[in-house]
């Protein structure tokens, strides 16, 4: 019975690896955390074809960091904007590097000679490498910074240009919860019209009338 | 007439020194300050993992402060912090899927009550803005119901904390 029981339960435990010591950020101390990535400029400056940009990354941490480094076009659609695609017109001198303890590294972003026309945007991602276990876990978190770089090109927009960052929210929770407003004014009204139909009906019958006389 | 003349020297005189070094102080000529002010974004804390108890289904199994971290940006529009599973679901032994949407997060912004968010597809990613510089602190707690008749075993996802300034 305990081995069936054994059996079917799920082992969720024991995951191995982190970008930084599992419980550094949780203890309320004065050491440095153990996972900190710091990005500058926070915006790329905007350019053209050709634009050499730099980039640099700063480790804040007290553990090493393996970072992966990408650039990734950013696309509207429908109302909002997201990482899209691997850029196949900006590219980036470094894409994978460790970067000890308080150490910086500076990284070069380069437009292609063509890329698109009018305006359009990139991200530069620069993630934390995930776990290389086999046997990881739970849910494996990745920390990860990125600038924003807008960029120029003569002739018309492609595709519709984003200036912020932003993901779907199908039912995001909200400050008025989403209550439905034309219902409850509806509601509101046929309350008010009842009251007056029965403050009505009261003053028109006769005073002094007794039931059951 | 001599005393005269020497209090009209001595007034001259004054007036000359006062003269040489007065116009600095007196026109009050502009000086110009500069100053650059670096821009940077910050994400600190991130633990790389986050481990839920083992348990049977039909359990619901709760990791608090499951992730506790701090994002910073001083660009001038704020900052846009994302956070995204790479899949739809977790991925288990034999191809078993747990999917997400039987997640929850808990997330507390500087203190505050905390916002439950499901991750279902609907949803997709989660997301918390800022319009202007700010320094956040964030603390989460994680929730799993373990659905009936899961295969055993061990699951697991990556999720990507994204901070990028606006």
């Amino acid at each position: 019975m305990n081995s069936r029981l054994l059996g079917g339960a799920l082992v969720l435990g024991s995951v191995a690896f982190a970008v930084a010591g599992p419980s550094a950020a949780s203890a309320a101390t004065h050491a440095k955390p153990a996972f900190s990535l710091n990005i500058s400029p926070a915006r790329i400056p905007a350019g053209g074809p050709g634009a050499v940009r730099h980039i640099t990354l700063t480790n804040e941490g007290s553990k090493p960091v393996s970072i992966h480094g990408s650039v990734q076009n950013v696309v509207g659609t429908s109302g909002h904007c997201a990482l899209g695609q691997a850029s196949d017109w900006a590219k980036l001198s470094l894409t994978s590097f460790v970067l000890p303890p308080g150490k910086h590294r500076e990284v070069t972003l380069t437009l292609k000679r063509v890329i698109p026309s009018g305006d359009s945007g990139l991200v530069a991602v620069f993630s934390s490498a995930p776990p290389k276990t086999a046997h990881t876990t739970g849910a494996v978190v990745v920390g990860a910074v990125g600038s924003q770089m807008q960029t120029h090109s003569p002739g018309p927009t492609a595709k519709q240009a984003c200036s912020r960052l932003t993901l779907p929210k199908a039912s995001a929770p909200s400050a008025s919860g989403g209550l439905p407003l034309l219902p409850l004014g509806l509601a509101a009204v046929a309350v008010v019209l009842l009251g007056l139909v029965v403050t009505l009906v009261v003053r028109s019958r006769p005073r002094g009338s007794h039931r059951g006389a | 007439m001599r005393k005269s003349i020497i209090l009209a020297g001595s007034a001259l005189a004054v007036a000359a020194v006062v003269g040489t070094a007065g116009p600095a102080l007196a026109s009050g000529s502009p000086v110009n300050v500069s100053a650059s002010v670096n821009s940077n974004t910050t994400l600190t804390g991130i633990t790389g993992a986050i481990t839920f108890p083992a348990g049977n289904a039909g359990d619901t199994k709760t990791v608090l402060h499951a992730e506790q971290y701090t994002a910073s940006s001083n660009s001038a529009a704020g900052y846009a912090l994302t956070i995204s599973p790479s899949s739809d679901h977790m991925a288990g032994p034999g191809g078993a899927a747990l999917d997400n949407s039987n997640l929850q997060t808990t997330t507390s912004v500087n203190g505050g009550a905390g916002t439950m968010w499901n991750w279902n597809a609907e949803n997709g990613g989660f997301e918390f803005d800022r319009s202007a510089p700010s320094t956040d602190t964030f603390s989460e707690d994680w929730s799993l119901m373990i659905p009936a008749n899961q295969a055993a075993g061990a699951y697991t996802e990556t999720w990507t904390y994204l901070l990028v300034a606006n």
